[in-house]
């Protein structure tokens, strides 16, 4: 059997406050194979963005933040790697978009130079030549044309769609096995927001990259993933194929966050509880959206 | 029917100078009637808040006019008009002051204008708080105390202890998850049928659109390119530009996907 790319077990996280420790994650079991889209759905403050920090090692200098739990990632165990290894799979082996591209690329410097230092982290001894090259190759695959100019350019001196597909050419350069992408394109316009999925999603299909999809959009995530675990108040509560978990929501939870998504064909909004006791019921897992002899 | 309550006509505005000026509103005309919602719909920079602005005397257009109970308003408006058309914007926070009680904010606009005798003052708040679905004792806990849906209901509290007639909404739930949103919704609705208010409800959400307003203004680019009824819109558009907007539009059941499958083709079979 083939082990998946990332697999998380039982992760907890909690966050020291003046009030004693404030949980965040209850335990959460996800695992994403080679090349699958898996989205990870929520409200705000359900715990998605802290789950791709704790992946990235944002939090392990963080002395208010403490968190257990298994993070196996082509077989090598993420949670237990020193600073330096888990450094060098950054922006190589694994790579992060996030929601707002403007303020995450570098605005001190032109798009070219960060494509630089980006390939660098791959193979330090690349010439800045070949780097143009392979930038503008990259470029070109997001549907930029004037690519010259783009590398020439400073961020704020683009649009937030050319932005946003830069951000995804350098998050694709190195060929990485996994890309985090938390909230891509929810800044943008929702013309040009489709525009730039669609471009993300033939890229990762083609390269074979995994993606770890967050968002709180339901329609986006039905497009974008093959695969989606709905989260609440930092418990998973729903995971399965795409199509099941949108076509037969079993959860109440999930149940209740359909419900209330305003719908182009009308119908009004029904009345829908923003909490209740059934939304902490126990997890269902649809089949086929489980990892097969995995205890969950 | 004339139940006319606001009438904008030919409305322009242009912002800076010389070469760096730009034209955020051409030629809008529209009406709104009582108790009607009416939304304004476009991607960003397309005008919405300008013609917010321009509708609450927050800056002058640069050319037409607005009538309201057909009074031509003047760039400097009485109190008496403030009174009557109301704001919510996106941000709660920003629009309530964080030093201030819930319950203060709300007492200062009954205060302003001068609304109730002094001693029911109290009574009303209490009535208002309710009326949006919050707990009484609520009125003494700071914004930075409540949550973005909650904070957007003491907006609407706020607005309403004016009795204004019409109600402008600027993106009121764009920053509100999924449920909360719902719940918002519902109570705008609500409201606006028991109280016969009017409201110009701006979103770049067109499926909220579909689900609260009777008509819809579509702008692109400061230009209004399809005016028509909320069914229109969504079964029949006219504008191509119209039909691309709701193509775009990330949605979740089979029922919505054939729609917009309906639209794209309309939309692909004009080229
Ligand atoms: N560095 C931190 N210190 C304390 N609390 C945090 C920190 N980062 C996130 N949190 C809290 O963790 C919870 C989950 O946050 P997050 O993962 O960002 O939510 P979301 O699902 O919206 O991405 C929130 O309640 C947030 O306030
Ligand atoms: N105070 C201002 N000065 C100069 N330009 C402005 C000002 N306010 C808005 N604009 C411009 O007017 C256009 C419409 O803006 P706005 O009404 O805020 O759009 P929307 O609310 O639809 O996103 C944009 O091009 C914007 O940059
Ligand atoms: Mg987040
Ligand atoms: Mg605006």
């Amino acid at each position: 059997m083939n082990n998946p790319l990332l697999k998380i077990t039982n992760l907890e996280l909690g966050f020291n406050t003046f009030q004693g420790e404030h949980k965040i994650l209850h335990g959460l079991n996800i695992h994403i194979k080679a090349g699958e889209r898996v989205a990870l759905v929520g409200e705000s403050g359900s715990g998605k963005s802290v789950t791709a920090r704790i992946i990235l090692g944002m939090f392990d200098e963080l002395t208010s933040a403490n968190f257990s739990g298994d993070i196996l990632f082509n077989e090598q165990r993420l949670d237990l790697m020193t600073k330096a290894q888990k450094h060098s799979l950054r922006g190589k082996e694994i790579s992060m978009i996030f929601q707002d591209p403007t303020s995450s690329l570098n605005p001190t410097f032109k798009i070219g130079q960060q494509f630089y230092e980006v390939l660098r982290t791959a193979n330090p001894k690349i010439k800045k030549q070949a780097a143009n090259k392979i930038a503008i190759d990259w470029l070109h695959k997001v549907a930029i044309t004037d690519a010259d100019r783009v590398l020439n350019s400073y961020a704020f001196q683009l649009s937030g769609g050319m932005n946003q597909r830069v951000m995804i050419a350098m998050a694709l350069v190195n060929k990485p096995s996994l890309l985090l992408a938390d909230e891509p394109g929810t800044a943008l316009d929702v013309t040009v927001q489709a525009q730039t999925l669609n471009l993300m999603r033939e890229l990762v299909t083609q390269e074979n990259t995994a993606v770890l999809f967050i968002s709180h959009n339901l329609g986006v995530v039905r497009e974008f993933a093959d695969r989606v675990y709905i989260i609440y108040k930092g418990r998973i509560v729903e995971q399965g194929k795409t199509h099941d978990i949108f076509d037969n929501p079993q959860h109440p939870y999930t149940q209740a966050l359909m419900a209330a998504v305003p719908r182009i064909t009308g119908g009004g909004i029904p009345e829908i509880d923003d909490t209740s006791e059934r939304y902490y019921d126990p997890i269902f897992i649809h089949k086929g959206g489980e990892e097969i002899g995995d205890p969950v | 029917m004339n139940n006319t309550i606001l009438f904008a006509k030919n409305i322009n505005k242009v912002f800076g100078k010389g070469k760096d000026t730009v034209q955020a509103l051409s030629d809008v005309t529209f009406g709104l009637q009582q108790g009607e919602c009416l939304a304004i719909v476009g991607e960003s920079g397309s005008g919405k808040s300008t013609i917010a602005n321009v509708i609450l005397g927050i800056f002058p257009p640069t050319s037409g006019e607005i009538t309201f109970l057909n009074e031509k308003l003047l760039p400097e408006r009485s109190l008496m008009l403030k009174k009557q058309i109301q704001f919510v914007q996106q941000n709660p926070l920003s629009a309530l002051n964080p030093k201030k009680t819930i319950g203060a904010s709300i007492k200062l606009a009954l205060d302003v204008h001068n609304i109730g005798d002094k001693s029911d003052r109290g009574q009303i708040i209490d009535t208002l708080l309710l009326e949006v679905g919050l707990p009484i004792e609520f009125k003494h806990r700071l914004p930075a105390a409540l949550s973005g849906g909650q904070r957007q209901r003491v907006s609407i509290a706020r607005a309403l202890a004016c009795e204004p007639k019409i109600i402008v909404l600027d993106e009121p739930t764009s920053a509100l998850d999924v449920l909360v949103q719902a719940r918002i919704l519902n109570l705008l609705n609500k409201l606006r049928k028991e109280r016969g208010i009017s409201y110009i409800f701006i979103t770049h959400d067109l499926a909220v659109v579909r689900n609260i307003a009777n008509n819809v203004c579509v702008f692109n680019q400061g230009k209004i390119v399809e005016y028509a009824t909320t069914d229109v819109i969504f079964n029949n558009p006219k504008q191509q530009y119209t039909r691309q907007l709701i193509s775009a539009i990330p949605v979740i059941d089979k029922s919505e996907q054939i729609l917009r499958n309906k639209l794209s083709e309309a939309h692909n079979a004009q080229f």
